[in-house]
């Protein structure tokens, strides 16, 4: 019958329309942290209240372009503590360690590159009333910075005294405090116009994520693209042991 | 009892009357357990719209609550599909189920893979692809159970004595095989979320836009063509070509799910146009419904279950069809894409076209197989029209809340966090249309368990299905007579 021979031509369509579309996947690499990422991402089943590709569910917002909206360093954050970013958010804590939010983060990225056909699509009007217009606009976050996992395993060497403490808050205040601020929030004067920000130092990153072995090493190495310099050469080795103690001991 | 123009190998009272058809009473009381389950967690689902911090930190956070109620509604319903397949088959094979056996096997198989399913949610393991939750190894229960039915299916006709071949069997074949087959597609991990996606949606959409929609083309004609005792041969035409007409429109349809994933843009052209028809076939399965209605040669009894029947083919046309095409032109879909309008549409169509369906299949073959012609049909009815105008309200408080955002979000540029505050107002709208569609569901599950509880007249499939053990009576309607139990 004509209709049966119309419902095989549709399958066959279907398979090659298919096969081109795997050609022609209009993605970023897929690197292994993507795929790690995206089984941390399954795993926590984040796709029950948040959207994705603009499909799931609609308790929370579409996270697409999320890292365009809001940058990696604010994400992480979020992803550690979202109580701690935005008090009385709907999302409650993932609970996840600190290789999951990286592989996540970077599953995110994968996914605000993808080549969605212009979804979402630009507003035609720009509203006055939210500050947070088009995705170009990235409202400078506080960075994090990362280290190489070998960082993880210096020992601190000098002991937590008051001593150690105070002299690291004299240090603080000849090197670090013009851009983290008095208040140690990233908010110092020489921050103006900083994008990523200087870290915040008392947010969950530098005080809980980070190891001490991890903050001596940004110190000693500074952060790549950002403003942070390597205080390798200009601070000794017993001295910047001494910061991170300091930095350390404010969060409490 | 379903009359049918050639009436030779059904008998009258006091014979068996195809007695491995009650096998379909388990699977419609697991449907309707579930779906009562369903409504719970759709219902907490809807508080936690309105008080987002309400279970936040406890197992049961809307995450959780919302895989539940999307997987139950995909468990019930399969169930109710399979329970109604097994009553229908042996009317339109002329014999008894192959193996009666199996298909207990099948059922536990897929109650277990249900609860487990739940109870998996709660604990925290999750597929976590959107009505894919269900982890692996459950997948692999249902694909079993799914061999096990289509075997058994398959050997059933295999033995058949009716010497006509009856178009609902090539749809109920053709259904039940696609079903399974893709089915499995969703079971594969892609690393690329593009490609995830794009094989996920070969389940989703060619389940209730494609296989689910022949499946139920073929329970509808079944019944229509028994209730109104429309000769068959003149139906079968127009079910074969309504039956292609969703393949034709719905294969390449399948289209409108791959407009923003990451596969080039000739989708928006190929999905854009094929959707668009979708409706066209529901459009001709209202019609001609409607004609059979006009044109029919008796009056069928059971009104309840006409009802229900008419109702899912009416709402399959107005929550797939007008619901569905609202939001799947491309132009548009782009702008309302990830907003309320989809479960605007999903709602509707679901519980509309399938749900409906099951809920009228299970009406008639209870007090069928029980030999009832005369019960009480009043709470049937206002349940019907509880579920319906609790389902409407939800429909109309998700398409405002989805317009709005559609408008709002993509349009002027707010964000999700500022929009969320104006939707409020219809979030309770859901939850109150929530209320009274789980009003509906109790009237429907307490009358439903009243029939149950009815006793049996002799000679009816479900004879051994008796209340305290009280015997069969000869006459039920001295019961009926004289009103409530």
């Amino acid at each position: 019958m004509v209709l049966l021979a119309s419902i095989v031509a549709m399958f066959a369509i279907f398979f090659i329309l298919t096969g081109i579309s795997i050609k022609n996947v209009q993605s970023p690499e897929v690197t292994d942290a993507v795929v790690r990422g995206k089984r941390v991402w399954q795993a926590k089943a984040c796709m029950s209240c948040h959207t994705i590709l603009g499909n799931g569910a609609y308790f929370g917002p579409d996270l697409t372009k999320v890292v365009d909206r809001r940058g990696t360093g604010w994400l992480r954050a979020w992803l550690e503590d979202p109580e701690s970013v935005t008090p009385g958010t709907p999302m409650p804590n993932p609970r996840l360690s600190a290789s999951q939010i990286a592989d996540l983060v970077t599953f995110l990225e994968f996914v605000n590159g993808i080549g969605t056909n212009e979804w979402p699509p630009q507003p035609l009007y720009v509203s006055e009333v939210s500050p947070r217009l088009k995705f170009e606009e990235r409202r400078p976050q506080h960075g994090m910075a990362e280290h190489p996992p070998e960082a993880d395993r210096l020992q601190n060497p000098v002991a937590k005294t008051a001593e150690s403490v105070s002299a690291g808050r004299s240090l603080y205040q000849i090197y670090c405090v013009s851009c983290h601020g008095e208040d140690l929030r990233g908010n110092g004067a020489a921050a103006a116009g900083m994008n990523p920000l200087p870290s915040d130092l008392l947010a969950p990153h530098a005080q809980k994520t980070l190891t001490e072995g991890g903050l001596f090493w940004v110190i000693t190495n500074g952060s790549k693209g950002t403003a942070m310099p390597a205080w390798g050469e200009q601070i000794s080795e017993t001295d910047r042991w001494h910061l991170v103690n300091f930095i350390r001991s404010q969060g409490q | 009892m379903v009359q049918t123009a050639t009436s030779t190998t059904e008998s009258t009272n006091g014979s068996r009357l195809f007695e491995t058809r009650k096998i379909a009473i388990p699977y419609f009381v697991a449907a309707v357990i579930l779906f009562l389950l369903q409504i719970v967690f759709g219902l907490i689902g809807a508080f936690q719209h309105v008080y987002p911090l309400w279970l936040r930190d406890t197992n049961f956070a809307f995450g959780v609550i919302r895989q539940i109620h999307v997987n139950l509604a995909i468990f019930w319903l399969l169930l109710g599909i399979m329970g109604a397949t097994f009553y229908i088959l042996a009317e339109d094979t002329g014999t008894e189920l192959y193996s009666p056996r199996l298909a207990w096997i099948q059922f536990w198989l897929l109650v277990a893979a249900g609860v487990a399913t739940v109870i998996s949610s709660i604990l925290g393991y999750s597929e976590g692809r959107e009505y894919l939750e269900a982890p692996r190894p459950i997948d692999w229960i249902i694909v079993v159970a799914a061999l096990l039915f289509t075997y058994n299916i398959f050997q059933t006709i295999r033995r058949k004595t009716r010497k006509e071949w009856r178009p609902t069997l090539t749809l109920l074949v053709a259904g039940l095989a696609g079903l399974t087959a893709v089915y499995l597609a969703g079971m594969i991990f892609f690393p690329n979320l593009v490609l995830d996606e794009y094989f996920r949606w070969w389940v989703v959409h060619l389940w209730v836009e494609g296989t689910w929609e022949l499946i139920a083309g073929a329970i509808v004609g079944f019944f229509l063509i028994g209730m109104t005792g429309i000769d068959r041969s003149k139906v079968a035409r127009l079910l074969y070509f309504e039956a292609a007409l969703v393949l034709l429109t719905g294969i390449l349809g399948t289209g409108h799910h791959y407009y923003w994933i990451g596969v080039p843009a000739f989708w928006l052209w190929v999905g854009g146009f094929f959707s668009a028809l979708e409706p066209v076939p529901l459009s001709l399965m209202v019609w001609d419904t409607r004609k059979m209605l006009f044109e029919r040669t008796r009056e069928e009894a059971n009104r309840v279950a006409l009802l229900f029947i008419v109702g899912s083919v009416v709402l399959n046309l107005i929550g797939a069809g007008m619901m569905g095409f609202a939001i799947t032109l491309p132009q548009v879909n782009r702008f309302t894409h990830g907003t309320f309008l989809t479960p605007a549409h999903g709602h509707p169509a679901l519980f509309g076209t399938y749900g409906l369906l099951i809920l009228g299949v299970i009406y008639y073959a209870l007090p069928e197989m029980k030999g009832i012609k005369r019960f009480n049909q009043g709470p049937g009815v206002t349940s019907f029209w509880l579920l319906v105008i609790g389902l409407a309200v939800i429909t109309g408080a998700l398409t405002v809340a989805g317009v709005i955002q559609s408008y709002l979000q993509p349009v002027m540029g707010l964000s999700f966090r500022d929009v969320r505050p104006l939707l409020l107002p219809y979030k309770i709208a859901w939850a109150i249309g929530g209320i009274i569609f789980a009003l509906g569901a109790l009237v429907l599950a307490l009358d439903l368990w009243r029939l149950v509880r009815r006793p049996a007249v002799a000679g009816h499939p479900l004879e051994s299905l008796q209340d305290n053990g009280k015997k069969a009576q000869a006459d039920p309607e001295e019961a009926l007579i004289r009103g409530r139990r």
